[in-house]
Order: structure tokens, then C-alpha cells, then sequence
């Protein structure tokens, strides 16, 4: 070690504190806002609509958006070839939307985390391994591999967390071993090894803090494409089974009444788009504020 | 060059080994195919002869030798619902699937590398703000979406284009639009960035010193500093494109290889999703082979990296 006096690692401020700086520029601000919205909104479903999503109402199918049913019950935006409520569905698929793909993110990120710290940590043969899995797993397309994911496990809510969260690790694996590479060098893991650390107490305590920065980038820029892998697949029947509304399923029905009622289809996609375009916002604020150099190479894989 | 080919084909026989093992795995663990093929009614020592006589009471490996084996002769099982053999299905479809993903493709680079270029360009113009704009949401509207307003606007609407099918050019012009958007928006993006630097360098502005026009200078000496990063980047498209090809041929109808998964995969019929999901995932690595070589022919420095 040299005299001057060292940094014992890049971990200074706070990570909460850098995440509600100023310096999160202004899409990334309006991205998380946007979001937020979205998650208020779908947590509190139950009390922001006024029928339950699956209320039929066979009497009032298919209206248009702005109908009210006998001047009492107003459906903003129509109703579907069921007589069920579009807003109200809408509101409440945003739940799905975001729990599958909220925890999809944290399934795979766990993984990811900690099968790229082995690699990065260990080296040698749990190196190759792990690095061979993944170059093995970028053989498949990513919704591909979900879908035969899917007729593997079976169809149903968590069964597609679940193969979602095993098609997407890869990212996070790669993106900690780099860092660990670069990391298991300086001069902070060398004192902590010098006075003792044990490999557990050197990964988790003294090495994962300082990952979480690139790993938290990765994360945010991998909801939105949970979010569209999620209602890919629910479009196609094969992800949250029919009786759950969701954006994905709410357009395959739509899709039969294209011809008469675009009303059906219109809704859910811009709540799609609306909620991707905010998690991309905010995962690209929160990389230029954590990761500068990580820049705007930004590579998605199959 | 002929040693950098070598080394990555022979790269890319263990790679293949791998894929068709999960493959089999994703089949095995599917289920039973013969409860699939007999009625419920018959006799539980019918079903074990069946069995015997298909193979799936031998120890596995053995019967992912068998797989291989045949696999490598062209023979992918038969398929449970059409009762043929899964290559002749897949060679049926095969060729309406690389139609669209090249149609797409091609809609991707000449679209967004165009529109990249322009706004890199006029950088600050209301111009560059509509394609940035476009290109956000182009990578924020989920495919599958895009195709069924495209049929709303060009099928419904308008009734310019038919939404359905596959013969005609105008068929190919909706599936290819809404294959092709995310890639679209994406290379935008990037080639506007990759232009942006581009812009600022010397021997732009050597050439521009000698009196080269400024379209050869842009066109020449630009765009082919400017294209090396994209192939190794449509290489990974093709992952996308593959992937997205799932469900906008579900969407209009289109004869292809991912109409024949999801069918499959609807029908639970293994043999078919499994030679589906291997051909799929072998020609995506194939894809990224020839990027790597074509990549290599282009950048030498490559070749001596590795």
C-alpha cells in the first residue's frame, strides 16, 4: 500500500441517499413518478374502482368509452365483450404487471448475484462453469426460452416468475463477476483478508455493498422488459392464467373485437407503454447517476 | 482468417451439444408422451410395452445418445398432432420465418440507420427530437401491441393492407413493421450516438480538407467507421427477432416457425416443441458465429485478440 491516504473502497455516500439526489435528472425523476403511479395504482386497486374486474354485466357488452350504464355506472374506457369494466381491469392488472415483474427481477437478480459472485470470487473451474452456463443459456432467445420455460413448469402466476426469473439471470452474473474482478484486487479486500475475514464474511460484507450500484442499474433496466415478456406471454396464453386480469391477457381478448371495438386493444397497450417508457426512464437516470461509465452502450440480448 | 474460422466452428460443436441436451431435458421433463398418444381406457401393461418400445424406459443418457444420433441424421421425432415427421414440418415453415426476420431486419437497418445518421446530422433540430422521441417509444411499446393498432389503422381504418397471410409483398408489410420496430428504434439510437462521435473526427474533416462532397463524406467514410459496432449488434438481434417472430406471426397469421412452437406448445406436443425450440436456438447461434466471422473479416484486430 502506498502513504498517501487510501480510499478503502467507492462505497462513501449512502446508496439511498445518491438515489434521491438532485442530480437524478429529469426523466429519470418523471420515469420513477410515472412508475410509482403505476404501483400506487395497482396496489390500491380494490378501492380506486368502483365494479371488480371480473364483474360481468352481459347487458352492457362491448360500449364504447365514455358509456354509462342506465346514467348510473360510468365506464370511462367501455366495456369488453363480457360487460366487464375496461378501467377497472386495467387497474387492476397493473398489480399483475408489476408483481410478476417486480419479482421476476428479484428471483433472477438473486441468482444472478450470486452465481456471478462465485464465479468472480472463486475463479478457476466455478469460473468456467458458471460463464459456460451462460454462454449455453444467450444460445435461446429470451422469450423462447420462457415460453418453453412455461411448458416445462406449467402455466400459472408464479410458474412464470419463476421461468421468467430463470431466463434472465445471465445479465446479473456477468455484470458482478466483471466488477468482482476488478474489485478482488484492492486494497480494502486485502485488509479485510489480512486481518481474517472469512470468504462469507469478505463476499457478502465487504464486496456485495459495493456491487449494488451496477446490479440495481441492471435490475431497473430489466423490469420493462419483464413487463413486456410478461404480457408477450400472457397475450399468447401461456402466462397469468385467464381468470387474473391482466394487460397481456385483456389484449388477446381484445384482439377477437379488433374489427369492432379498438377499445378493447387501445387501453391496455398504453398502459404497457406507459409503464415500460417509465421503468426505462428510471433505469436509465439511475445508471447515469450510479454508473457514468456505463454509458449508452446499452446491449440487449435476445 | 481460415484459423479464426476453424477455432469458433469448432467453438461452437460443444456449444450445439449443450443446446440439444437442454432441449431434451426441457422435453423430458415436459412429461409422458404416451399418455398423450393412447386413450384413457387402455390397459397399464399396453402403456409399458409402448414405452419400452419407444425407449423412455432406458436410462437417459441413452436415450439423448438416441436423440443425437437421429438428430444428426435429420430426424427430430415425429410430431404427436400432425403425425409427421418434425423436420418436414419445420423445413415447411421454415423458409416464412426467415422471410419475415429478414424483411424486419432490413426495415431495422435501413430505417434506423438512416433515421440515426439524419439525426445525428441536423443534432438539435426539431428533427432529431421527433426520431429520439420515436425511438424512446418505439423501445417502450411492446411488439405485439404495435401489430394489433397497425392492423387497427392500415387493416380496420384505412383498409390499405391486408392483415393476414403470407404470399404477397403487402402481406410482409405489417408482420415486418411490427417485428422490425423495437430493432428499428434501437439502432437509432445508437448509430445517432455512434454518429455523434463519428462527426468530430479527424479524418472526417481531412476528407471534407480535400474537397470530398459531403453526402461521400458522410456515406463513405462515416458510415463505415460507424457500422462496426452494428454487426455484432444485429447479430444479437436476431435473438429478438427469433423470439418476436412467436408472436407476430401468431398476430397476422403468418405461416412460420413460431406459429408452429406456440401451436405445439398448446397441443403439448413435445417432439414438435423440442425440434422447434433446438432449430430456433441453433440458428440464433449460427447467426452469432457468421457476426463473429463477418466481424473479424471486417475489424482484423479481432482476429489477433483472441
Amino acid at each position: 500500500m502506498s502513504g498517501s491516504p487510501q480510499r478503502l473502497g467507492p462505497r462513501q455516500v449512502p446508496l439511498w441517499i445518491r438515489l434521491l439526489s438532485p442530480r437524478m435528472n429529469l426523466a429519470g425523476f418523471a420515469g420513477a413518478v410515472l412508475l410509482l403511479v403505476v404501483l400506487v395504482t395497482g396496489l390500491a386497486a380494490p378501492l380506486l374502482t368502483r365494479q371488480p374486474p371480473n364483474a360481468q354485466d352481459l347487458l352492457v357488452r362491448l360500449r364504447p368509452p365514455g358509456f354509462s350504464s342506465a346514467g348510473e355506472v360510468p365506464h370511462p374506457l367501455g366495456t369488453d365483450q363480457l360487460g366487464r369494466d375496461i378501467l377497472s381491469r386495467i387497474i387492476h392488472g397493473a398489480r399483475v404487471s408489476l408483481i410478476v415483474a417486480m419479482t421476476s427481477v428479484v428471483l433472477s437478480g438473486a441468482a444472478g448475484v450470486l452465481l456471478g459472485l462465485l464465479a468472480g470470487f472463486y475463479g478457476r473451474r466455478m469460473d468456467t462453469t458458471v460463464m459456460r452456463l451462460a454462454d449455453l443459456q444467450l444460445a435461446f432467445p429470451f422469450l423462447l426460452l420462457a415460453m418453453s420455460l412455461v411448458a416445462v413448469l406449467g402455466t400459472g402466476m408464479w410458474y412464470l416468475v419463476l421461468a421468467l426469473g430463470i431466463a434472465n439471470w445471465v445479465s446479473y452474473a456477468r455484470v458482478v463477476r466483471g466488477s468482482l474482478l476488478s474489485l478482488r484486487e484492492r486494497a480494502f479486500v486485502e485488509a479485510a483478508r489480512a486481518v481474517g475475514a472469512s470468504d462469507r464474511r469478505l463476499l457478502f460484507r465487504h464486496i456485495l455493498p459495493n456491487l449494488l450500484g451496477p446490479v440495481i442499474v441492471v435490475a431497473t433496466l430489466s423490469v420493462s422488459r419483464m413487463i413486456i415478456a410478461e404480457s408477450s406471454l400472457s397475450f399468447l396464453g401461456l402466462g397469468v392464467p385467464p381468470e387474473i386480469p391482466s394487460w397481456g391477457g385483456m389484449l388477446s381478448d381484445g384482439r377477437s373485437y379488433i374489427y369492432t371495438a379498438w377499445w378493447l386493444t387501445a387501453f391496455p397497450g398504453l398502459a404497457i407503454m406507459l409503464t415500460v417508457l417509465g421503468a426505462n426512464f428510471f433505469g436509465d437516470g439511475i445508471r447515469d447517476l450510479l454508473d457514468p461509465q456505463f454509458f449508452t452502450r446499452r446491449i440487449r440480448t435476445g | 482468417m481460415a484459423r479464426f474460422i476453424g477455432h469458433r466452428l469448432l467453438q461452437f460443436i460443444p456449444l450445439a451439444l449443450a443446446i440439444s441436451f437442454v432441449v431434451f431435458l426441457f422435453a423430458h421433463l415436459s412429461g409422458d408422451p404416451v399418455t398423450l398418444m393412447v386413450s384413457p381406457d387402455t390397459k397399464p401393461e399396453d402403456i409399458t410395452r409402448m414405452r419400452r418400445q419407444l425407449g423412455l424406459e432406458d436410462p437417459l443418457l441413452a436415450q439423448y445418445a438416441r436423440f443425437v444420433g437421429k438428430a444428426v441424421q435429420g430426424d427430430l421425432g415425429t410430431s404427436i398432432r400432425h403425425q409427421m415427421p418434425a423436420t418436414s414440418l419445420i423445413a415447411e415453415r421454415l423458409p416464412a420465418t426467415i422471410e419475415l426476420a429478414a424483411a424486419s431486419l432490413a426495415v431495422a437497418l435501413v430505417l434506423g440507420v438512416a433515421s440515426g445518421i439524419a439525426a445525428a446530422i441536423r443534432r438539435g433540430t426539431p428533427f432529431d427530437l421527433l426520431v429520439m422521441a420515436a425511438a424512446t417509444l418505439g423501445q417502450a411499446m411492446p411488439p405485439f401491441w404495435l401489430g394489433l393498432m397497425l392492423i387497427l389503422t392500415f387493416g380496420v381504418s384505412l383498409n390499405w393492407l391486408p392483415v393476414s397471410g403470407r404470399g404477397s409483398l403487402a402481406q410482409l408489410i405489417l408482420p415486418a413493421l411490427t417485428l422490425g420496430s423495437f430493432l428499428t428504434a434501437m439502432n437509432a439510437q445508437i448509430v445517432r450516438s455512434e454518429f455523434l462521435d463519428i462527426l468530430g473526427q479527424d479524418y472526417l474533416r481531412t476528407a471534407r480538407a480535400k474537397g470530398v462532397p459531403e453526402a461521400l463524406v458522410i456515406l463513405k467514410h462515416g458510415l463505415r467507421n460507424g457500422l462496426i459496432p452494428l454487426v455484432t449488434l444485429v447479430a444479437l438481434q436476431m435473438g429478438q427477432l427469433l423470439g418476436g417472430a412467436v408472436i407476430t406471426e401468431t398476430i397476422f397469421a403468418w405461416p412460420g416457425l413460431g406459429r408452429l412452437v406456440v401451436n405445439a406448445i398448446y397441443d403439448r406436443d413435445y417432439p414438435l416443441t423440442q425440434a422447434c425450440v433446438l432449430v430456433l436456438a441453433l440458428i440464433f447461434v449460427l447467426a452469432n458465429l457468421i457476426a463473429d466471422i463477418a466481424y473479424a473479416y471486417i475489424d482484423p484486430r479481432v482476429r489477433y485478440e483472441r
